[in-house]
């Protein structure tokens, strides 16, 4: 050893200051630390990405904005008009943040940095998808409405009502000849003008009760439509609180 | 002591037998001022850093996971630190998102050259080092005189293999070119 040593300058010299204590060797909890911190982290980015990704779809659903490409190229510029963008770049920058998070794992760096970003992206719409469809935002939607949410309740508010002037959502209370009439989720009441421009990707078979999106302008508690589909009612749907908290004069959706 | 691995050295100075650490020193040392020496140009800043790597590794030695490889794991701290000094020199550029790790490359199959092939490129290496990008002359460098096999330089840079393959390839391009004479970059 004192062979290998005496050869070697900076050994000495290292080792010198190793045994005067001016270079201290870190703890092994230090590590193990650093490594569960950096676990947390990661989780925290992680669930942070599945509230924002579950809320964006929630409010996509929500406003009947997630519906509307089924109208064809109008529909999706609508679509694409509607989305809120904000949220879906906060996401956008969580997935980077994620991602050079996971970099430092040997699973994540072994491996083309696609593949870890595709499998963050699908984990997270997957698990956005699960979790949106969990109801929770449903409920917090409810308290932020009713005032009885402590936090979050502009959030809510902000980017799960969006006003929006073509895309309405409601459910059907009654039928007329030339059209619908219709109440949205805020208690309002609209009658639908169906005429042959308007487009109904799965057919015109309603009835009252049902849940349907309507993509056109509105006017004077009239609504020019130029699509309508029928969709999945969500327990969000029903009963609609209307603007005093009162539940609509119409039937529950059918099953 | 001179037969037992790095691996068992490590375990016991983390155990607490800290005047083991001169071995690994002993052990490592040409060998990091050997890759200092070509990565950056500079012997005595080299030295220096050399020290450096010493000092980091003891400090992190706890870090260490003794069923693991020694070699590449202090050949990562000496990869940290160089990089480091490159920056502060300005001389490294430094790209959030590298192309080369960016995309799946094919499966890098170590190349079959020959000892007259290898000796002719590592002469031309050392010849041509500053004229190359630092992101393709380190692999260069791990490969042709530290002896390196594509994982362990994937382990050290943390890159995936197919990146070292593909830039082992470019580089040895660059290298044919400069011998040539017609590399202009």
């Amino acid at each position: 050893m004192d062979n290998e040593q005496g050869k070697k300058p900076i050994g000495e010299e290292v080792l010198r200051k190793i045994k005067s204590g001016a270079v201290r060797m870190r703890p092994k909890w230090h590590f193990a630390l650093r490594a569960a911190l950096f676990a947390a982290g990661a989780v925290i980015v992680f669930l942070a990405l599945l509230y924002l990704v579950s809320f964006t779809l929630f409010a996509l659903r929500r406003s009947g904005v997630l519906f509307v490409p089924a109208f064809g190229a109008p529909g999706w510029y609508a679509f694409l008009a509607s989305v809120p963008w904000v949220l879906v770049l906060a996401a956008v920058i969580f997935i980077f943040i994620l991602e050079a998070l996971v970099r430092h794992y040997s699973f994540a760096h072994r491996r083309p940095l696609l593949y870890s970003l595709l499998a963050i992206v699908l984990l997270v719409l997957l698990g956005g998808f699960f979790a949106e469809r969990a109801q929770m935002h449903g409920r917090f939607m409810r308290y932020a409405e009713e005032r009885r949410m402590p936090f979050a309740r502009g959030f809510y508010r902000e980017f799960g009502m969006p006003h929006l002037r073509e895309i309405h959502r409601g459910a059907i209370t009654s039928l007329a000849s030339s059209g619908l009439v219709m109440m949205d989720q805020e208690g309002e009441t609209f009658t639908i003008a169906i005429t042959p421009r308007t487009r109904l990707p799965f057919g015109m078979d309603f009835a009252e009760g049902d849940s349907v999106v309507v993509f056109g302008p509105r006017k004077d508690g009239m609504i020019d439509a130029f699509g309508i589909r029928e969709i999945t009612p969500d327990t969000m749907d029903m009963p609609f609180r209307g603007p005093r908290g009162m539940h609509p004069p119409f039937p529950m959706p059918r099953e | 002591m001179q037969e037992r691995t790095d691996e068992e050295i490590a375990s016991r100075v983390q155990q607490g037998e800290q005047e083991l650490f001169g071995i690994l020193i002993g052990r490592y040392e040409e060998k990091m001022r050997r890759y200092a020496r070509r990565f950056l140009f500079d012997r005595e800043d080299g030295k220096d850093l050399v020290q450096e790597v010493f000092v980091k590794a003891y400090v992190n030695i706890q870090s260490f996971d003794a069923t693991q490889k020694f070699s590449p794991w202090i050949y990562r701290i000496a990869h940290n630190e160089f990089i480091n000094t490159l920056r502060k020199r300005s001389r490294f550029p430094t790209f959030p998102l590298d192309p080369d790790t960016l995309f799946p490359h094919p499966a890098a199959a170590e190349d079959s050259e020959s000892d007259a092939e290898k000796k002719e490129l590592r002469e031309a290496l050392d010849r041509s080092l500053a004229q190359l990008d630092a992101k393709y002359r380190e692999p260069l460098v791990l490969y042709y005189f530290e002896d390196m096999g594509y994982g362990e330089i994937a382990e050290v840079l943390q890159v995936p293999l197919g990146t070292v393959g593909i830039r082992l390839r470019r580089g040895r391009v660059m290298l044919k070119r400069i011998m040539h004479g017609t590399f202009h970059g």
